[in-house]
């Protein structure tokens, strides 16, 4: 609907359908471990991407990744104890978490700024001790281990190519490819329609919203909810890739990386947290022989970002335009 | 029945007696004046009535339609919409995508239809309204320029669009000339006539310019110290002794 957040440039797609190529031409030359690795990151995008969108009016929670975790949780304790397939679970797990993140968002729009801010901190904590406490059925502080991993039949039976030739784990990646895929693609659906230009004139003018006829609070619990459902499926893809998990892997630790993901990338275009999650994964992985400093390293690039780029890599975006179409003598494309 | 009538509606704040008692009764098609001094309530009484604050006592009926204790969306959504004091707008959008969120009630969308529907298609009629209130009120040349970069005067102008994107039948402004120069002002007296005349929406203003209020509304309400003390034409309110009391005080050395 909107002009301004529009980037249906030639010079967004073409490099977005080029990544998208590169992920489906991955496992070819990718080793098995890479391929782990790869999985996970398909999982984090959608978490950042969903985490953009719960900015967009402004709040910027702490409890992210306890939605995720519910997700993972309850995609868990489906496939585990109910035999539930993936393409059940993954849903009826998202609709869980809609439901909690429903309960969760109730009180929670009743507070703005820093009470948001604590308030949502002070919820997911709540959230985690409970899995930490209940052994039944979240299994305790040792968590949920040996879940199946899904099962889309035998090779050949209904997908259209053969994944015969394919490493073990490459059928399971292009399930995740697609979930990420179409996910990615709901998400930007929902970022420019109405939806998403009042929820970022929430984080405008939250008064005016009011006195046009937007109810703010019903707005921003729907919001919570929407970011709550796609954070669910980033849940239930990383439970489906690791096979275990514990209330560890939700913690304030983790929090951090999003925040930091989606600062760096920045979040005033759909495209930032993207480039954002791929950098700093990229440093991560760079940063493994360093263990013990990457806390450290990512601190530093966390307040260099702050400091020297304070609206992320994404405003290098309209500069790289900008260079190609001199470069091309191309005619203005907008 | 009414088209807008407010009985008896107090608001305090703590001890503070913001408004006391206030009533008034506001005919379709009138344009309706409030003043009074600096911190007179004028402003809480305002916030009162289009649902920002909720009142202590009293109430707000709207073509017969209990409307006070409500929120201030369902308010709008009943027909009575308010612009702010300040440059009220998205900062980031343009005129025209300012105009089109404001049609957010007209809109009539669900989650699932902004994803799977076709964005464009739905939103045709919304942008054809929208050039359409912005080229009643003047501001076609500056369609498509970021809000923030609008001068003062067409920054409160857009605030007024806005307003109008609901469909209202009520308008309530809040100052609509506070800051501008006297050019700034004529159009906006001029804009407010308009609206009345051709759109026949009534219109309810708090305003500080007594020049504005004499030439522009048809009936006035004078209220100090939270209380109103005095209501008629702008004629009326000119000699009534009460108001230039309230205005330029007592001489205490007579009394």
């Amino acid at each position: 609907m909107l002009k301004s957040n529009s980037s249906s440039s030639i010079y967004i797609w073409l490099p977005a359908i080029i990544v998208l190529l590169v992920f489906i031409a991955a496992p070819a030359f990718l080793s098995p471990y890479r391929m782990v690795l790869l999985t996970i990151f398909l999982s984090n995008v959608i978490l950042a991407q969903s985490y953009r969108l719960m900015t967009t009016t402004g709040d910027w929670t702490l409890c992210h990744y306890i939605l995720m975790g519910m997700g993972a949780y309850a995609t868990a304790i489906f496939a585990k104890f109910y035999g539930v397939p993936f393409y059940l679970s993954i849903p009826l797990a998202a609709i869980c978490t809609v439901g909690a993140s429903f309960l969760m968002a109730l009180p929670l729009s009743r507070t703005i700024g820093f009470a948001f801010f604590i308030g949502s901190f002070a919820l997911g904590e709540f959230v985690r001790h409970v899995w930490e406490k209940m052994h039944f059925p979240f299994g305790g502080s040792r968590g949920l281990s040996s879940i199946p991993r899904p099962e889309i039949g035998q090779p050949g039976d209904w997908y259209f190519i053969d994944f015969n030739n394919f490493r073990d784990d490459t059928n399971f990646y292009y399930l995740l490819l697609i979930i990420t895929v179409i996910a990615l693609v709901l998400l930007y659906r929902l970022d420019t329609s109405r939806f998403g230009s009042a929820w970022k004139s929430i984080y405008a003018d939250s008064e005016l919203c009011e006195s046009i006829g937007i109810n703010v609070t019903r707005y921003r619990i729907l919001i919570f909810c929407v970011a709550g459902f796609f954070a669910s499926i980033a849940g239930s893809m990383l439970v489906y890739s690791w096979g275990a998990i514990d209330p560890d892997n939700f913690g304030m630790i983790e929090m951090v990386y999003l925040i930091i993901w989606v600062v760096v990338g920045g979040v005033k275009t759909y495209w930032g947290p993207l480039i954002g999650v791929f950098s700093m994964s990229l440093v991560f992985e760079l940063a493994r022989p360093f263990d013990e400093w990457r806390p450290l390293l990512f601190g530093v690039i966390l307040i260099a970002s702050l400091v020297f780029m304070p609206g992320g890599l994404e405003v290098l975006i309209p500069r790289t335009t900008q260079f190609f179409k001199g470069l091309f003598g191309a005619k203005e494309v907008s | 029945m009414s088209f807008f009538s407010v009985k008896k509606l107090s608001k305090h704040f703590g001890g503070l007696v913001a408004n006391n008692e206030i009533d008034l009764e506001v005919e379709k098609g009138e344009i309706r004046g409030v003043i009074g001094p600096n911190g007179a309530g004028k402003t809480t009484f305002f916030n009162v009535v289009s649902g920002f604050y909720k009142p202590t006592s009293g109430t707000v009926e709207f073509k017969g339609q209990m409307i006070s204790g409500k929120n201030a969306s369902e308010i709008s959504k009943l027909g009575v919409v308010r612009t702010f004091q300040r440059a009220a707008l998205f900062p980031d959008f343009t005129v025209l995508e300012n105009v089109v969120i404001a049609r957010h009630l007209r809109a009539n969308t669900s989650l699932v239809n902004a994803i799977f529907g076709n964005q464009k298609k739905a939103e045709v009629a919304n942008i054809k309204r929208a050039t359409e209130i912005i080229e009643f009120l003047g501001l076609d040349h500056e369609i498509d320029t970021l809000a923030l970069n609008l001068s003062h005067g067409h920054q409160r102008q857009l605030g007024v669009a806005m307003a109008l994107a609901t469909e209202p039948e009520l308008l309530m402004l809040d100052e609509p000339v506070a800051g501008m120069n006297s050019g700034e002002k004529a159009v906006m007296v001029g804009l407010i006539r308009k609206i009345r005349d051709e759109w026949d929406i009534t219109v309810l203003l708090v305003e500080h310019d007594m020049r504005t209020v004499m030439n522009l509304c048809d009936k006035i309400t004078v209220i100090d110290f939270g209380e109103k003390i005095a209501e008629g034409t702008p004629d009326e309110i000119k000699n009534n002794d009460k108001v230039i009391e309230a205005y330029l005080g007592v001489d205490d050395s007579v009394a």
